[in-house]
């Protein structure tokens, strides 16, 4: 019997004029063509030199609605996330991912801020995280799933305060792609290219933040390139 | 089957449209939206041209070799546990749906927005056999709650105002518990997520639609503003992915250079808040996603067009921008095109899709003023196709025999010039000779869809041609 397959691929086939088997030089350059051997074309914009990476990753953050702290020590950090709970009026818990990155750091200075590291759920108001990579020219964390970190994370918790290493922010997009195609070797269930609070504009095209995913996004910049 | 289309219509819809003020008040929303937006954002990116030069012949490459870079995709994404499914029609894709469904005897099934499930009727389908659809896309949600369609590829709930949207909820939330009518946007919007949060953790699946197909990895993207394609593809147990033929692209890099363009085009943003490829189901050790992941291919007649002058129409990324600008879609909105797809792409597409029968209106409703072309980011030539679809019209002899009269005698006199001037200026005589002292017609025998409207200019007694040929003579 023929298949839906066999029918939809000989049909395109036979409308390209393609029906016999294609040449090795044909195939050869088509799976070039899939390693990648078409420059790609960055514009200006996203091609940053080195020393300008924060700055930018800083303002394209701001730009998409994100708020952002610089520090200097991840010692800082529990004094920054209590800081930045208080000012925006949100409770003084967190929910911590329980992975090796993050287990680094120490909580207890601060009593009165209720720190649980665990996986969150949809009752977990603040989530802790941290990026895979940033990308300065969009302002966007790059998120890859693993056991460590469940997609859901980034989705379910209102807030969503992400540790984002200067070290990690890359120009664009394309260079968040070839840090990974470098350090994993295999692709995760998950790539995800976040860029601020999630948004909507389905109510008479008026910007709304905060339809299903975060309605607040924090970045805390470790400045660790000092 | 696909949907039933009402594009046969499209003259009482419009005129429908035209006449409703409150349709009126939303489109108007629109100049200060999306277009300014799309302006700004377009300045900010001053290779816009050449990176949309780029895009589009990305998708003319993979065109002419798509059958490799389907079969890539689809061993890719077996090879990361993902199942791929091929459906030549909307029946197939539906059947194929609703089987996987019935395997994990699902109840409910969130989606995030996909435009190819609208155009096969997958949720009357559903409903028909007893598992619920639920809308996550705000917009998509309250079309589905109003019993409506969507009237715009982005925005599906363009045509109704915010009050349209504080009414609708009031109705159908209060039996939910949300006893108070909400005015302000940001209240709508929080009530609208609180509700669907629930739908998401109820959901036994999550389908999704997919801006592209990558074939270097095997991964399907979604590109969105609110975060409930993310939600909808890894709460439930399964994630199926429903996709055209013409999604799929080389490589992530490939995927970035379209989104530096669509991106801007659609909402005038320079990035979606999230782009999200996933790959197979949730890893081995991995604590959230889906078990299964399925991709289902469809057809739909698109293969028809691969090779043909019409291949074009498939670059499209339906970034909505052709009908933001259209002056025809500004003034009817997306219900009266009758079909999934309205404006501009619709007056291209459907006719490939649906047939040019069920549709022949579409291509005619345009001025051809070319803006939809201008600013399309995948230079997809609309006018040009709009035209290739009024000739198959003609041919297939659609238009009213009185229509085809008229225009036979039309083609008749250009084609004879010196017929053509004794007609013109004996009418312009006549139309002259009844001209009313003020200039121009209240009121034309054959001409009373112009003058029910506006008035319509009298003739000065001459024609332009007589007029001009006389200039020339003075001038000489
Ligand atoms: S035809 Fe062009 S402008 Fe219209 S939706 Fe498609 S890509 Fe956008």
């Amino acid at each position: 019997m023929i298949t839906n397959r066999e029918r939809i691929l000989s049909k395109i086939k036979s409308n390209l004029g393609k029906e016999k088997d294609r040449a090795k030089i044909d195939i050869d350059i088509l799976e070039a063509r899939l390693k990648g051997s078409m420059p790609s074309l960055i514009p200006k914009r996203g091609i940053i030199q080195q020393d300008k990476l924060l700055e930018k990753f800083e303002s394209s953050a701001r730009g998409v609605d994100s708020s952002v702290s610089i520090i200097d020590d991840l010692s800082e950090i529990p004094k920054e996330v209590k800081y930045y709970l208080t000012q925006n009026n949100i409770a003084s818990k967190i929910v911590v991912l329980p992975n090796k990155e993050l287990d680094s750091i120490d909580w207890n200075k601060y009593p009165t801020l209720e720190v649980t590291k665990k996986f969150p759920d949809e009752k977990d108001e603040t989530v802790f995280v941290s990026s895979y990579v940033a990308i300065a020219e969009t302002g966007t964390i790059v998120q890859l799933s693993s056991s460590e970190n469940p997609i859901t994370s980034h989705f379910l918790p209102d807030n969503s305060i992400v540790l984002v290493k200067a070290s990690r922010i890359v120009a664009a997009a394309e260079d968040a792609f070839k840090v990974m195609r470098k350090e994993i070797n295999s692709i995760p269930r998950t790539i995800t290219l976040i860029s601020g609070p999630s948004r909507t504009g389905d109510i008479a095209l008026n910007i709304e933040l905060g339809a299903h995913g975060p309605r607040k996004v924090h970045l805390l910049i470790w400045n660790d390139t000092k | 089957m696909t949907v039933n289309p009402t594009s046969n219509n499209f003259k009482e819809n419009a005129k429908k449209a035209l006449a409703d003020d409150n349709l009126q008040a939303a489109l108007n929303n629109l100049k200060g939206g999306l277009i300014s937006k799309r302006k700004e954002a377009i300045k900010r990116l001053p290779e816009f041209d050449a990176i949309s030069t780029r895009a589009k012949n990305i998708k003319d490459e993979v065109f002419l070799d798509l059958d490799f870079y389907l079969e890539k995709f689809e061993k890719k994404t077996i090879e990361y546990g993902g199942v791929v499914h091929w459906a030549e029609d909307a029946n197939d894709a539906k059947n194929i749906i609703l089987e996987l469904l019935k395997s994990i005897n699902a109840k409910i099934m969130t989606k995030g927005k996909t435009l190819i499930s609208e155009e096969i009727g997958l949720n009357e389908f559903l409903e028909e056999n007893g598992i619920e659809p639920v809308e996550t896309d705000l917009g998509e949600y309250i079309v589905q709650i109003a019993g409506e369609k969507p009237s715009h590829i982005i925005a599906p709930a363009l045509h109704k105002t915010k009050e349209n949207v504080a009414d609708l909820f009031h109705e159908i939330h209060s039996p939910l518990g949300y006893k108070e009518r909400q005015n302000s946007a940001s209240a709508l919007v929080a009530e609208a997520r609180s509700v669907l949060r629930k739908r998401y953790l109820e959901a036994d699946a999550g389908l999704t639609g997919a801006n592209f197909l990558v074939a270097e990895t095997g991964s399907t993207a979604i590109v969105t503003n609110e975060g409930n394609g993310d939600l909808t593809q890894s709460l439930p147990k399964m994630h199926i992915v429903l996709a055209t033929i013409d999604k799929v692209v080389p490589t992530l890099e490939d995927v970035s250079t379209i989104l530096r363009v669509l991106n801007p085009s659609a909402t005038g943003q320079d990035m979606a808040t999230y782009v999200t490829f996933s790959t197979g189901p949730k890893r081995r050790d991995d604590n959230a996603g889906p078990d299964q992941f399925h991709v289902v291919i469809l057809d739909n007649g698109r293969s028809d067009l691969i090779g043909t002058d019409k291949q074009d129409v498939l670059r499209c990324i339906r970034c909505g921008a052709c009908m933001n600008h259209c002056p025809v879609y500004g003034a009817v909105g997306g219900h009266a095109y009758g079909w999934v797809y309205p404006g501009p792409i619709g007056a291209a597409l459907n006719p490939a899709l649906i047939g040019i029968e069920k549709s022949h209106h579409l291509p005619n409703a345009s001025t051809f003023c070319g803006r939809c072309e201008e600013v399309c980011p995948m230079q997809i030539p609309l006018p040009k196709i709009m035209r290739h679809w009024r000739n198959e019209e003609w041919k297939k002899k659609i238009p009213k025999y009185s229509v085809r009269l008229v225009l036979k005698l039309w083609l008749f006199l250009v084609l004879n010039p010196v017929l053509y001037r004794i007609v013109s200026s004996i009418f312009v005589r006549i139309l002259s000779f009844f001209s009313p002292q003020k200039g121009y017609f209240s009121n034309l025998p054959f001409a009373s869809g112009w003058t029910s409207v506006r008035d319509f200019p009298a003739p000065e007694g001459k024609s332009f041609l007589s007029q001009w040929e006389e200039e020339h003579d003075d001038n000489k």
